[in-house]
């Protein structure tokens, strides 16, 4: 600290002034970011609530509907509540807070908030998976999901590998993931084109997604996901913002680059592929959580408001999906494309040109 | 004795091909060191190499004695700032918490921020003249306040060593002085050892005690800049005809070229 105090003589009153101009910044900065928090887990929380009443409780009495969504009652009110909604609602929830870390983790690396895991092909990946047991192997218990997982990373390590050369650049990255997603739609569409109608509607709808259907065990496997998703992340957390000043600035501060990237990568491809595992993939919301976050706390911050953004965009799309007039119900999917590609479409029209950020 | 920092026949290049190739330079402690160059000539992949950015091919880069590569990165971040050419800005980021990255080395996980840090990081401010711009977004900054921005984030990392890539560049005359002048209050005061790549000959002999002069991936002269900035030199050097006068002030050496067009303008 003496360091530099003593070269530059500084006058005490304006040194006091400008600490207490740093505190005061900040800490308006950081009541911004809890502020923002608290509002989305308000949003959350009545999101949930709308979820499990609206479409009607029917025969349920209303005296049933909070102890039934603890799994206190049985019957008609035991199935409505806890087998169907409240796993429903939570899977909206968990499957869009990784969706969103995912998103975010990758446009922090990238360095350009239009990223997300499927640049290196994730959701092609686990469509060609899921849809190859859909299909083929319709019986395999837990087939889908497990395909979907396989399908991603398989595909992860194939991007991997090829950009490798030289060491990672992700700009190559990006090109070979193009290319090799490419290979898995050519290969999703071969399989369509020679099964059967049924076989067809089902991987239809596991491709566009939907959190119909989802059960405690797709919850639990959701929740301790997001878990250590979330514990990796935080670790992650210094790293990814050296990062953001570049690669050489970064070294110089101590990062690891090479590891810390290779550990962004897998893990927010992890994260995606666990979330497309259970609910499809649910398009658009890790690409547009991070920009919504960065709005509303400002780019630096993002990184941890993304999931809350994207719990709420899933959660809040399937109460549409379920509701809406005229539409419902179809696949959460198709809620969260029809809303996030025009602010996607938005998003890159109001890009400055030649921004990198 | 040990030097703050040296390297004993590198190697080291991008891909294939090396652009050094069996260098050894030893930085002496407590100085400003100016590597000086035509382009391409690998001072800035010396300096990447002795900041660790860039893998040696062979030979060694030794930080107070012990190899930069074998020991931990974030220990090597707490001796060693380095202030890369051109340092990217996150969006949106502001002054403050971009400064604030400075102390990253000095942190453990979880570990929250300290009274020190902040002391630092008011203090990195106010010595590159940038604490009115605390709150202000760094991409909305002009050329020289950026870089001032980005020297604070070096001085907030707090290092006895400190290496920097044409930290003049981009900016105006003035500006440029008042970087220079900068380090210098630092290099003297503190003791800080300064290695800073310049395309100014000039600026070099003003503020660095020891000169480094680089063609073709080797080290063809060092020294004080009396020594090392002659006339055949320079010559040698750049390829420049060059006439060499003492500062009027300083005494120190100063060149003013001859290119082809000078002499015919001769008086």
């Amino acid at each position: 600290m003496e360091l530099i105090t003593r070269v530059t003589s500084v006058d005490p009153t304006l040194r006091d002034a400008t600490l207490a101009r740093l505190r005061a910044d900040r800490r308006a900065r950081s009541r911004r970011t809890v502020l923002t928090v608290s509002v989305l887990v308000a949003a959350l929380v009545a999101l949930l609530v709308a979820s499990v009443l609206l479409g009607g409780v029917g025969r349920v009495e209303p005296a049933d509907v909070l102890p039934a969504a603890f799994g206190m009652r049985t019957g008609l009110a035991d199935y409505m509540i806890f087998r169907i909604r409240v796993p429903r609602a939570l899977a909206a929830l968990l499957s869009g807070a990784l969706f969103g870390l995912a998103g975010a983790l990758y446009q922090r690396l990238v360095r350009n908030p239009l990223a997300t895991p499927d640049i290196v092909g994730i959701s092609a990946g686990a469509g060609a998976g899921a849809t190859t047991v859909l299909l083929l192997a319709p019986a395999l218990p837990l087939g889908a999901p497990l395909a979907a997982v396989t399908g991603s990373l398989v595909l992860l390590a194939a991007v991997y590998a090829l950009s490798l050369r030289g060491g990672l650049n992700t700009y190559r990255l990006v090109l070979v993931g193009i290319g090799l997603s490419g290979v898995c739609t050519a290969y999703t569409n071969y399989l369509f084109s020679v099964a059967d109608q049924h076989s067809i509607a089902v991987a239809m709808r596991w491709l566009i997604g939907s959190v119909n259907g989802v059960d405690w065990t797709g919850v639990t496997t959701l929740a301790v996901g997001l878990l250590l998703c979330v514990l990796c992340a935080a670790r992650l957390g210094r790293p990814l913002s050296s990062m953001s000043l570049g690669d050489g600035l970064a070294t110089g501060l101590g990062t690891s680059v090479p590891a810390a990237r290779v550990a962004v990568l897998a893990l927010g491809a992890g994260a995606a592929a666990l979330a497309t595992s259970v609910v499809g993939p649910i398009g658009f919301v890790s690409l547009i959580s991070g920009p919504i976050a960065a709005r509303l706390v400002g780019a630096d911050r993002a990184f941890g408001v993304a999931p809350f953004v994207g719990a709420a965009l899933v959660l809040g799309a399937d109460v549409l999906a379920q509701n809406a007039p005229l539409i419902s119900p179809v696949p959460t999917g198709v809620l969260t494309a029809l809303l996030g590609a025009p602010y996607f479409v938005w998003l890159i029209l109001r890009r400055r040109p030649g921004a990198t950020s | 004795m040990t030097h703050p920092i040296e390297a004993r026949s590198i190697t080291a290049g991008y891909g294939k091909d090396s652009v050094i190739d069996g260098l050894s330079v030893a930085v002496p402690r407590g100085r400003i060191t100016a590597l000086v160059g035509p382009n391409a000539c690998g001072k800035s992949t010396l300096l990447k190499s002795l900041a660790r950015l860039l893998p040696v091919a062979s030979g060694s880069v030794l930080l107070e004695g012990s190899d930069i590569h074998a020991l931990p990165t974030r220990e090597v971040a707490r001796k060693l700032g380095i202030l890369p050419q051109s340092p990217i800005a996150p969006e949106s980021i502001t002054v403050g918490d971009l400064v604030w990255r400075g102390r990253h080395p000095h942190r453990r996980f979880g570990q929250r921020r300290t009274a020190a840090d902040d002391a630092l990081i008011t203090d990195a401010l106010l010595a590159t003249g940038t604490a009115e711009l605390i709150d202000r977004p760094v991409d909305e900054l002009s050329g020289g306040q950026r870089q001032r921005v980005w020297i604070a984030l070096a001085l907030a990392q707090d290092t006895p060593v400190l290496l920097l890539d044409e930290p003049t560049t981009y900016l105006d005359i003035a500006h440029q002085f008042e970087v220079m002048d900068l380090l210098g209050d630092l290099n003297e005061q503190t003791g800080k050892t300064i290695v800073l790549v310049s395309h100014d000959l000039n600026q070099a002999a003003l503020y660095a005690s020891s000169i480094v002069a680089m063609r073709a991936g080797r080290i063809v002269h060092q020294g004080a800049p009396e020594q090392v900035l002659t006339e055949e030199t320079v010559a040698d050097v750049f390829g420049l005809n060059c006439v060499v006068v003492p500062h009027p002030r300083t005494a120190k050496p100063q060149i003013f070229p001859l290119g082809r067009r000078t002499l015919t303008q001769e008086k």
